[in-house]
């Protein structure tokens, strides 16, 4: 049984347990072991954009607009999908610069504006109200219908006294917790790792919750997705909701999606957990992908809650909004109810605790501590200890920020759908998107086009959206509406200059973003920037190029002591942090700085840019002033300086560059110098082979001479046979010299050929005819098979002949001794011609067929067989094969006697007809 | 080595992609009657695409980190120390 006790029981529990979480979240901070460096946690703290607006919001708005409650999760989406070049670089320029908030990027691009911080604001603290008190609704709506169980019906809507409003109660602990969360320390780095802890699980529990509920009623309730739409189909009221028109027109389809784009970067806790939580920037490379699909998973049994909601319901009777809630309650699902009710209140102080510790940062940084460091009479800036006053002011915007929420949701917000209030807010926070979108790609956008920009749009906003709700409670008379201020049509909020025809939202984002856009880029164009406003707009447009320069506020001249700066830094972070940072600092620029005097700029810049850490740019900017006394340099020479640096930068990019090149150079040298080793080795080898092969026949030649010239008494018929010796052996001397010569002129490319185009039968038949004598001496059978059609050749003509005549010689000498056959074929191959000789010898083992082309190589290396021929034939044979473009190689014959083939291309020519 | 700068041109041109998938007047192509495994036509086309897009964006994601330069490391103060070094409770 639900009893209300069980229920509040229960819910302190949870976020007892969240606590819990969020306190051994910050001590493992501070121990240095941090639980948060993880992507997963990184995605679950960004889920924070999913609400109880989320969680009870979008089925409510699915029963009345179908698929219209999708835009808010694909816009999101969509920037995502270009977050290499948004979310990346606002990051890095946040980390840079040290950004608490979005008050603080804002008006730190802008120059270090302290009027810009504080009308952003002013614009976000006013927007994002309706936001906390959607959630303020949504959870003590939920509450007040699940303590009616087992009953389901809607609480009623009567005027409660205040202390008996249960929203109150839920503003009050909310408040507790976000100052447990996110005050108990000023941080210089402005991260909360306990809340990123605490928020990363609630976002856990509501996609369980909300999946739990979605199973239960599908599957559960309903047979499946199948049963639920079949059916639903069947009732034209709940099939108009599958069409794309079901939620308006298609403009508002596209206004929804722009909206939602803006949202994701510009709401304030958006950038809190996005962006100053962010710890890795690797993490995000994580996250673009997986918070889509945590958007995409949460959202889809919205559809089928919805539709079986209003398939379960009598119409009218349960609002729409809580029917994840009683949709469990209806079927006596007790604890699915319980949980689905956990489930909305993590959606609902997630959002909270981050909305409102980054709107209490933004308040104290950029409104109260400005106006009170202006106030001299107040001698704020005298104060010993600044942190506890930070501290204060933070705590008191947050309870001050839920009672404004409360308000709202009491007076004006109560019978709106939570979707509709949510709205208000996405317009108001996407006023920011020019002014930041333009302040990271555009240098050209000043202070004043921003100050411009954003009042347009904030009034407009206020008149358009925000006014007309106060018609509701009385506040405003209906004819204000209805026929404008003082009857003036023109003004009419919801039709401004008869503008019509359009949803109220559509219409007042047309407006506010035609004045907001129009007013930044005009108001631009028109102004000048001052120096500090140059400097800032460099440095966060070309953050990547400058990530590696010292940043903006380097650029003091003038004098600040040490002992003043420290002072300055222990007021805001305390005397040990501020001790600690300057010891960092020392030790990082080698410098002992208890016993330096003078602080040089770069210190000052420092302490600036730490002090920024705790109170924002802005206020940090004033603080270090009124400490250093000097002012800016001049805008020349602050723009050479950063030109300098990006010189620099670009230099060393050379300088890189051709040591790569470098490099490259010396591997090809060392590359060709082994070559060249090599081709010295080889011709060595050469040489002293040459010299052998040239000795043998000298030798021979001399050793016969001398036999004929010491023995003259020799008989006839032996000085015959020596002789003949001798004429045979310089045949070969001479044979073996010509070829070498020619090997040489070849390898030298020295030598002529005589290229042209012929007819290859006329070759064959005069390389046949030459060495028909050496067949017919050992009695060889040859074969001739010449194609009847064969393409004419581009080659020189003698060389051919040379090299068949080199091939069928070879094939003489070793076809079979007693029955030596010589098959030649001239054939027609797809790429040319091929001429192969195919002898009946002992063929080439396969080891030795690519080394018979090296020079003085031999098919038979065995010692006792006697090299026959000069080792160089066929060598010079490829060398020429390969000058007419063809190839030449050796293969096995069937009968396992050597083939070989040489391929020579053919000229695009027709084939020579046959010569007769 | 151009491959990281053509990411960055395939994350643009998933992005539109994306933009013209989920805005009219594509979606009205799929605003139709039927359904199609019991699941409105509309429904199931948004849901396909967008785990589609969402598929193609972290198949982008690896080569757009391999080609970008690493933040550069924390200077003069890294946020950790800060943060962490003299943390006093309140």
């Amino acid at each position: 049984m639900l009893s209300t006790w069980t229920i509040v029981a229960v819910a302190f529990a949870y976020l007892c347990l969240l606590f819990a979480i969020a306190y051994y979240a910050d001590k493992r901070a501070d121990a240095g072991r941090s639980i948060i460096r993880s992507p997963w946690i990184y995605t679950l703290s960004i889920a924070v954009f999913c609400t109880s607006w989320t969680f009870y919001g979008s089925v409510g708005r699915a029963a009345s607009g179908g698929i219209s409650f999708l835009p808010i999760y694909l816009g999101p989406t969509l920037v995502f999908l270009l977050w290499w070049f948004v979310i990346r670089k606002i990051i890095r320029i946040s980390k840079a610069h040290r950004i608490t908030s979005i008050a603080d990027f804002i008006s730190s691009r802008y120059g270090k504006s302290t009027s810009l911080g504080a009308l952003v604001t002013v614009i976000a603290v006013v927007g994002i109200i309706p936001y906390i008190s959607l959630q303020l609704k949504a959870v003590s709506t939920s509450f007040n219908v699940l303590r009616q169980y087992p009953e389901v019906s809607m609480p009623l809507q009567q005027n409660l006294p205040l202390l008996a409003d249960t929203a109150l109660w839920v503003a009050l602990i909310m408040a507790a917790f976000a100052i447990l969360f996110g005050t108990r320390h000023i941080d210089a780095a402005e991260h909360h790792e306990g809340m990123v802890a605490a928020v990363a699980f609630e976002s856990l529990v509501k996609l369980v919750a909300f999946l739990a509920v979605g199973v239960f009623v599908t599957f559960g309730v309903n047979d499946g997705f199948g049963d639920l739409f079949r059916r639903a189909a069947a009732e034209p009221a709940i099939a108009r909701l599958f069409f794309d028109d079901a939620g308006g027109s298609y403009l508002q389809w596209t206004t929804l999606t722009l909206l939602s784009m803006a949202a994701i970067v510009c709401l304030p806790r958006q950038f809190q957990v996005t962006v100053v939580e962010n710890v890795n920037e690797q993490h995000l490379a994580r996250a673009v992908w997986l918070f889509p699909l945590y958007m995409l998973v949460i959202n889809i049994f919205v559809l089928p809650i919805a539709v079986s909601g209003l398939l379960h319901f009598p119409a009218g009777l349960v609002h729409a909004d809580t029917f994840v809630l009683t949709i469990p309650m209806q079927e006596r699902a007790e604890g699915l109810a319980l949980l689905a009710f956990i489930g909305g209140l993590s959606a609902a102080t997630g959002m909270v605790i981050v909305a409102a510790i980054a709107l209490s940062t933004m308040i104290c940084n950029d409104l109260i501590m400005p106006a009170l460091l202006r106030l001299t009479s107040l001698r704020i800036a005298d104060r010993e200890d600044m942190s506890s006053l930070l501290i204060g002011i933070r705590r008191g915007a947050i309870i001050l920020i839920l009672l404004l929420s409360f308000a709202y949701f009491r007076f004006i917000g109560q019978p709106e759908a939570l979707v509709t209030i949510g709205l208000v807010s996405f317009a108001a926070a996407a006023q920011f998107a020019p002014a930041i979108i333009g302040g990271i790609f555009w240098k050209g956008g000043s202070r004043h086009g921003a100050l411009a920009g954003l009042t347009l749009g904030f009034v407009l906003w206020i008149y358009t959206l925000l006014l007309p709700s106060f018609a509701r409670p009385g506040w405003l008379p209906t004819s204000f509406i209805e026929h404008g201020p003082l009857g003036i049509e023109l003004l009419r909020p919801y039709a401004l200059f008869g503008l019509q025809g359009l949803d109220s939202l559509s219409h007042a984002m047309f407006w506010s973003m035609l004045a907001n856009i129009g007013g930044y880029v005009v108001v631009s164009l028109l102004s000048r920037q001052s120096a500090i406003e140059r400097i800032q707009a460099v440095l966060f447009v070309d953050v990547f190029r400058h990530s590696g320069a010292p940043s903006g506020s380097h650029f003091w001249r003038g004098s600040a002591t040490v002992p003043d700066l420290k002072d300055l830094l222990a007021r805001f972070i305390g005397l040990r942090r501020a001790e600690h940072a300057f010891a960092d600092y020392g030790r990082v620029h080698g410098l002992n700085v208890a016993k330096l005097r003078e602080a040089e700029p770069g210190l000052v810049s420092f302490t600036e840019r730490v002090l920024a850490g705790a109170i924002g740019a802005a206020s940090a900017r004033v603080m270090v002033a009124s400490v250093a006394k000097g002012e800016v340099v001049g805008i020349e020479e602050v723009m050479e300086i950063l030109e300098e640096t990006s010189q620099v930068i670009e230099y060393s990019h050379g300088l890189e560059q051709k040591s790569r090149e470098l490099e490259a150079l010396t591997a090809e040298l060392r590359e060709a110098n082994a070559r060249l080793q090599e081709l010295d080795r080889m011709k060595d080898e050469f040489l002293s082979t040459v010299s052998h092969e040239l000795r043998t026949p000298l030798t021979s030649i001399r050793s016969f001479s001398e036999i004929l010239f010491d023995n003259p008494e020799l008989g006839i018929l032996d000085r015959r046979k020596f002789l003949a010796v001798i004429v045979k052996e310089s045949e070969r001397l001479t044979r073996l010299i010509n070829q070498i010569l020619d090997l040489a002129k070849m390898e030298a490319g020295s030598i002529d050929w005589e290229m042209q185009h012929f007819d290859p039968r006329t070759v064959i038949e005069e390389a046949i005819a030459v060495t028909s004598t050496l067949f017919a001496d050992k009695a060889a059978r040859l074969e001739v098979q010449i194609a009847g059609e064969l393409p004419t050749v581009y080659a020189d003509r003698d060389r051919l002949i040379q090299v068949l005549v080199n091939l069928l010689s070879n094939a003489a000498k070793f076809c079979d001794e007693k029955a030596g056959h010589v098959v030649v074929t001239a054939e027609v191959r797809p790429d040319g011609l091929q001429i192969a000789i195919a002898d009946n010898g002992r063929g080439v083992p396969p080891e030795n067929r690519e080394l018979i082309f090296e020079k003085f190589q031999q098919a038979s290396t065995n010692l006792t067989d006697k090299p026959r021929g000069t080792g160089l034939g066929l060598t010079i044979s490829r060398q020429i094969i390969e000058h007419f473009g063809g190839r030449i190689w050796v293969e096995a014959t069937p009968g396992g006697g050597a083939r070989f083939c040489l391929a020579v291309p053919a000229r695009r020519q027709a084939a020579v007809p046959r010569a007769v | 080595m151009n491959r990281p700068r053509r990411n960055g041109e395939w994350s643009v041109v998933l992005f539109v992609v994306a933009l013209l998938a989920f805005n009219p007047p594509v979606l009205s192509i799929f605003s139709v009657p039927e359904l199609i495994f019991g699941i409105p036509t509309l429904y199931l086309y948004i849901f396909v695409a967008w785990g589609g897009v969402i598929a193609l964006l972290a198949l982008n994601v690896p080569g757009l980190m391999a080609g970008a330069e690493a933040p550069p490391p924390p200077r003069e103060l890294p946020p950790d120390e800060a943060g962490r070094g003299g943390r006093e409770e309140r």
